[in-house]
């Protein structure tokens, strides 16, 4: 037992049920990544797996947070799909998108500049896999009437939605779980990863222009179908879009005041999913609930025991000694391992698995470092937190390596396939990783300059 | 009667390796009897005139409509759009845009079947497969129509 020494708090043994629990794990990845069955079925099996063989009693599993479902990640993820899904039929995405065609002024690439910033602000205000269902449509829309090729604006949108979502809580999966489990607040995240992503789509929007900027060319009779296009005959319903802006801005306004108020971010999303299922007088909420997309919430669900199995037997501590033995404790070398190995990995794994795994590794790191402290004073260590961000900016950017990478990349996929103009996972990859390394290379030098030079 | 009573002949049809344009001409030059007629819809069968789907003037539509349009979109078509995606798709193959699942009867199915197949599900034609499973009429709502109109009255009052 060569690793049963080291630290004070290290009490695990590699035991039967370390074993049992750890080849659990590694079938639960190995199968999610050849994409053989449904993650979300090997998510509930290995959940199941882990309760039967006793591995966690069902109490750790759904009562505890140290081992079990993260509700208030699954809370948050239920209402802010339940509150869009009410959006959804008012037809505001629409009208935003075709007003941001119009706003490039009927030219192509303004037009794919537009779309960018527009998808990275919903992205990150809503969530990217929503944000690219709804903008899409119209960008295929627009490239048919300017008679350009479709598939740089699909690709652009998936690339501009994982890098916006990047910048808020909410905006994507990791951080809403990253969040969580370091009880960060909405405002955290606006002052630690929003200024870096503003950077980054500084240079993202100069790699498209290097890119595509000279490709795409229309003549001036097509731009005038653009703006032609009357965007307030997407609006369906007024009264219902005035209730919707309403709440989201309720919603808004409460993350930006939950960590003052000492709410959780799941409290004020459910406030607004209850109040605007309310202001909608609806009769049938099934519908609305039925659209939520509960593959994934089980996904999460399943995912935070079958990680909490191998928390408990204590792999991830065994994980996280060998990461502090190759950084030897250096914490800037482990903030700049997290964030370039969450980001390849984030590239091939889906990120929510990596993140789940991540975020109890990074908290046993820092027990193992900090072993007299606990409690927030442990989690908000000032040497901890640039790992924590190193985290949320690896896994999401991350998220554009590889066509499979992030679920926006997969829904720009499947509706290509739909245009009888695939893209394919290599031709993803070569636009997508090259911005990946650039948007983490410009990470890199702010987390260095930010807090291990300014130590601001 | 039975369905194999009041079928009629399949005498054209379309191959599932044809485009989309050229089944439109076979479409619209349709002959019945002697006449030019063009049809609606026409049975897509392989070599051993085996049922593999069928293409109707929907599908052909529905082929054209982009799929990205939904009910928040389809007023910011513009004229010329529906002209221009004709042109684009023309060379889609009948295979991959065909109705795949297609009701049939057998060719002793009782018309009361066919009725009820027709109204359950809507349709306006109903293949006819013999043992080996291969198509050797076609019945039309209207003639299971025109057998219970036979029914009402007798031949000199039809006439009449």
């Amino acid at each position: 037992m060569p690793h049963g020494t080291e630290g004070a708090s290290v009490t695990f043994v590699m035991d039967t049920s370390f074993w049992t629990a750890t080849v659990i794990f590694l079938l639960a990845y190995a199968l999610i990544i050849s994409e053989k069955v449904h993650k979300t079925v090997i998510a509930i099996f290995g959940a199941a797996l882990m309760l039967v063989l006793k591995i966690l009693h069902q109490h750790e599993a759904f009562h505890m947070e140290e081992y079990g479902v993260d509700w208030n990640v699954i809370f948050l993820l239920i209402s802010m799909m339940v509150i869009i899904n009410l959006m959804r039929p008012t037809g505001i995405f629409e009208y935003i998108a075709v007003k941001s065609a119009k706003a490039g002024k009927g030219d192509p690439f303004r037009i794919m500049v537009v779309f960018a910033i527009v998808t990275a602000v919903l992205s990150a205000l809503l969530d990217n896999v929503t944000t690219v269902l709804l903008i899409t449509p119209v960008t295929l829309l627009i490239a048919d009437a300017l008679d350009v090729d479709p598939i740089p604006y699909l690709i652009s949108c998936a690339l501009a939605s994982n890098i916006g979502g990047t910048a808020t809580l909410i905006g994507d999966p990791p951080n809403i779980m990253i969040a969580s489990k370091a009880r960060l607040n909405f405002m955290d995240f606006i002052y630690h990863l929003t200024p870096v992503v503003l950077v980054l789509m500084v240079f993202y929007i100069l790699a498209i222009k290097i890119i595509w900027g000279k490709k795409l060319v229309t003549r001036d009779e097509l731009k005038a179908r653009i703006m032609s296009m009357n965007e307030k005959e997407a609006i369906k319903d007024p009264v219902m879009l005035k209730k919707s802006l309403f709440v989201l801005g309720v919603v808004l306004t409460g993350f930006v005041f939950h960590g003052m108020l000492h709410f959780q971010p799941a409290t004020v999303a459910l406030f607004g999913a209850g109040l605007l299922l309310l202001l909608s007088n609806t009769h049938e909420p099934h519908h609305v609930l039925a659209e939520v997309e509960w593959p994934t919430i089980f996904f999460f669900m399943g995912l935070f025991i079958i990680v909490g199995g191998v928390v408990k037997v204590g792999l991830i501590k065994w994980m996280s000694l060998e990461v502090l033995k190759i950084t030897q404790g250096n914490l800037f070398a482990t903030s700049m391992v997290v964030m370039w190995f969450s980001a390849f990995a984030s590239a091939i794994v889906d990120n929510i698995p990596y993140v789940a795994t991540m975020n109890p590794l990074i908290i046993d790191m820092a027990k193992q470092l900090w072993p007299d402290f606990s409690g927030l004073q442990l989690l908000h260590h000032v040497d901890l937190m640039p790992l924590w961000w190193s985290l949320a900016l690896g896994a999401c950017l991350g998220g554009n390596g590889s066509a499979i990478g992030a679920s926006a990349n997969v829904i720009v996929v499947g509706m290509s396939e739909k245009t009888g103009k695939r893209i394919s996972f290599m031709k993803f990859v070569a636009y997508g990783m090259p911005i990946m390394v650039m948007t983490v290379a410009v990470s890199t030098v702010y987390v260095w300059v930010r807090y291990y030079i300014l130590k601001i | 009667m039975k369905a194999k009573d009041i079928m009629e002949p399949v005498k054209e049809y379309l191959s599932p390796d044809d485009t989309l344009k050229e089944a439109v001409n076979k479409m619209r030059v349709c002959r019945k009897d002697d006449k030019r007629v063009g049809v609606k819809g026409m049975l897509v069968l392989d070599k051993d005139r085996r049922l593999l789907g069928i293409l109707s003037i929907k599908d052909i539509l529905h082929t054209i409509v982009p799929f990205y349009l939904s009910s928040t979109l389809s007023e910011f078509t513009w004229d010329g759009m529906l002209e221009n995606m004709a042109g684009k798709y023309a060379d889609r193959l009948i295979k991959d845009i065909m109705t795949k699942e297609i009701i049939s009867v057998p060719e002793n199915a009782p018309l009361m079947e066919c009725a009820d197949f027709v109204v359950r599900h809507n349709l306006q034609r109903l293949p006819v497969l013999n043992e080996q499973n291969q198509v050797i009429g076609i019945i039309y709502i209207r003639d299971i129509y025109y057998a219970l109109v036979k029914t009402l009255f007798d031949e000199k009052e039809v006439c009449e």
